[in-house]
């Protein structure tokens, strides 16, 4: 029973759709680039401790970023696990406004000798979800959302790169913005969010206590929070997404 | 007389003034064509409170869970389920009947969930002799297990188990705003590794009918065909989809208010030494007769005005819902406790 908790924990969002699915309804039809730019000035690593609320030990998670890693493109990774199992997201997206070019998210059950792979390609407009689901491929393709009176210029970011793009927007209290959620784990969806920066909060973590913007993404009729660093280079202090809360032990 | 305080089931709720207003009101079209824009606006907040990519509006729970099942499988398949789910007990066998299929019940473990080996023992390796295994059905919250809300550990590691062996997961999420209630998550995180999930509109929500199946849009699709084959088309039915609109807007939120009502209950419940009564973890109560018998006990109840259901051969089911206030309960444990004494034949 505790390797499968333990299995549970390290699937923050896992996956395994049988169908892959794409745009529907959503939080707002309204989208916009609100990445303004990246707080990262080099490669970055920084841990954090992963809690629920059935699970005060969910194992631990590394952020790590690497700049241009090739021209223009910067990899970010999210690497979640407690062996044997593993659940790690990367991400290749524009160095300058985190625009998504490819996502990878895998996961893998050590125990038993399995691993899906997600896969997230964008290209001419388009994502195209690609699951390996033990051998098992599917593939579902979805547009992006195109220029309209209201949004015209869309923004939309991979669900890998929400704990970055949390840094990167305006971060003032009061300040809100419209754009698209691509998600590949679970049910690959693309909808409409609304982001909001509420007012700073002293937050307490195991690396320390911290002043922090509490941005606010909802998402369908739930909410995830951030907390961002006040000061620079921003980092991400804690989250709550689902129900996996992100506390920052240490920067590497 | 004093007023029936009606506990047979959720489903007995009836529909408020605020819902028959909404439902007189409401805009409608051939929903056949599409056109019926309340039923496509409860799809579109169906899907998104599922957490889904689309949704389509079915007359009842029984006809959701056998379109979801028709759906996922060809006949000839095999589907895994609980044994004490509603699907193989309560939905007159259908799925067998109806989709083809041949269902395989595994042992439903006290909480609702099913024990990860048995199902990994249970999906067959392909060949010729055996049947395709293509679905695994799950319950949450769990009817029969006492309105057992599922935990989330046990869903994803049962959906990751599933989908690591290449088959689809269908939730029969009949109770899921009660499941989402009790888990202190949305019905999305409920539902969020399923591929579909059905919740019904009629019970802890207080529509007079309907059920919603959720998932993604190619599969949607072929739902509502099979919807159509099953003759679960209808035509100006916003005037219904208007009730499921203002139950999702209005109903929600209340239901940790039935739950606290069904623990108040069981406790009430409990004190009477004839009853065994389990701590409900949602809108179910379930209690053991200690003694006399299960009929008598039933008869008595109803004799105070307060009406309850066998759910086997000594136990009964009292179900919480939006028509029963926490003075209701009281009410109810004062006339039963009226009874508790005397030991019916």
């Amino acid at each position: 029973m505790n390797r499968r908790r333990a299995l549970i924990a390290l699937t923050m969002l896992l996956a395994g759709a049988a169908f892959l699915s794409g745009c529907s309804s959503s939080s707002s039809t309204r989208s916009a680039k609100i990445f303004q730019t990246p707080p990262w000035a080099g490669p970055e690593s920084y841990t954090y401790q992963l809690s629920r609320r059935d699970e005060p030990d969910a194992g631990l998670c590394v952020l790590e970023t690497a700049p241009n890693f090739e021209p223009g493109n910067t990899k970010i990774s999210r690497l979640c696990g407690k062996e044997p199992y593993r659940d790690d997201g990367t991400a290749t997206v524009d160095a300058a406004t985190l625009a998504p070019v490819q996502t990878v998210r895998t996961f893998v059950d050590g125990k038993n000798n399995r691993t899906n792979v997600f896969t997230s390609d964008y290209a001419d407009g388009q994502v195209t979800f690609t699951a390996d689901l033990s051998g098992k491929v599917r593939r579902a393709t979805r547009d992006l959302p195109k220029p309209t009176k209201d949004s015209p210029d869309p923004g939309w970011y991979d669900d890998e790169s929400l704990l970055w793009l949390a840094r990167g927007i305006t971060l003032r209290s009061g300040y809100t913005g419209y754009y698209t959620y691509v998600i590949n784990a679970g049910q690959p969806r693309i909808v409409g969010v609304e982001v909001l920066v509420e007012p700073p909060e002293q937050v307490t973590v195991p690396a320390g206590t911290f002043e922090a913007w509490k941005v606010r993404v909802h998402k369908d009729t739930s909410n995830y929070y951030i907390w961002v660093e006040r000061t620079s280079p921003n980092r991400v202090i804690q989250a709550q997404i689902e129900d996996i809360t992100y506390k920052l032990a240490a920067a590497n | 007389m004093s007023a029936i305080i009606d506990l047979r089931s959720d489903t007995v709720s009836k529909p408020s003034d605020a819902m028959r207003r909404a439902m007189a009101e409401a805009e409608v079209g051939d929903d056949v064509f599409g056109d019926d824009p309340t039923v496509n606006r409860l799809e579109a907040m169906a899907a998104e409170r599922a957490g889904k990519e689309a949704a389509v509006y079915v007359p009842s729970g029984t006809m959701a869970n056998l379109i979801s099942v028709m759906t996922h499988t060809q006949p000839g398949d095999e589907i895994l389920l609980g044994d004490h789910c509603h699907i193989f007990n309560y939905e007159v066998a259908g799925a067998p009947r109806l989709a083809g299929v041949q269902t395989h019940p595994l042992p439903n473990l006290p909480g609702g969930g099913l024990d990860p080996a048995a199902v990994e023992t249970a999906i067959r390796e392909p060949n010729i002799h055996t049947p395709r295994n293509p679905l695994l059905c799950l319950e949450n919250t769990h009817n029969r297990c006492g309105g057992a809300a599922v935990p989330l550990a046990e869903m994803d590691a049962l959906t990751a188990l599933a989908h690591g062996r290449g088959l689809a997961v269908h939730l029969d999420g009949a109770r899921i705003f009660n499941a989402a209630a009790a888990l202190g998550v949305t019905a999305a995180r409920v539902a969020r590794d399923c591929d579909t999930v059905s919740f019904c509109l009629s019970k802890g929500l207080g529509c007079p009918v309907g059920s919603l199946v959720c998932g993604p849009k190619e599969f949607i699709a072929l739902a509502r065909r099979n919807r159509k084959m099953l003759g679960g088309g209808m035509r100006q039915a916003g005037i219904l989809a208007a009730a499921g609109i203002y139950a999702l807007e209005h109903n929600i939120d209340r239901i940790h208010e039935d739950h606290e009502n069904a623990a108040l209950l069981a406790e009430g419940l409990g004190r009477h030494e004839v009853f065994h009564v389990r701590r409900p973890q949602t809108n179910i109560v379930v209690a053991d007769i200690v003694r006399g018998t299960l009929a008598g006990w039933l008869q008595a109840f109803r004799r105070e005005g307060v009406l309850a259901v066998a759910f086997g051969p000594a136990r009964m089911r009292l179900v919480t819902h939006l028509n029963i206030s926490r003075g209701d309960i009281e009410d109810a444990l004062g006339r039963i406790a009226r009874t508790a004494g005397a030991v019916p034949a």
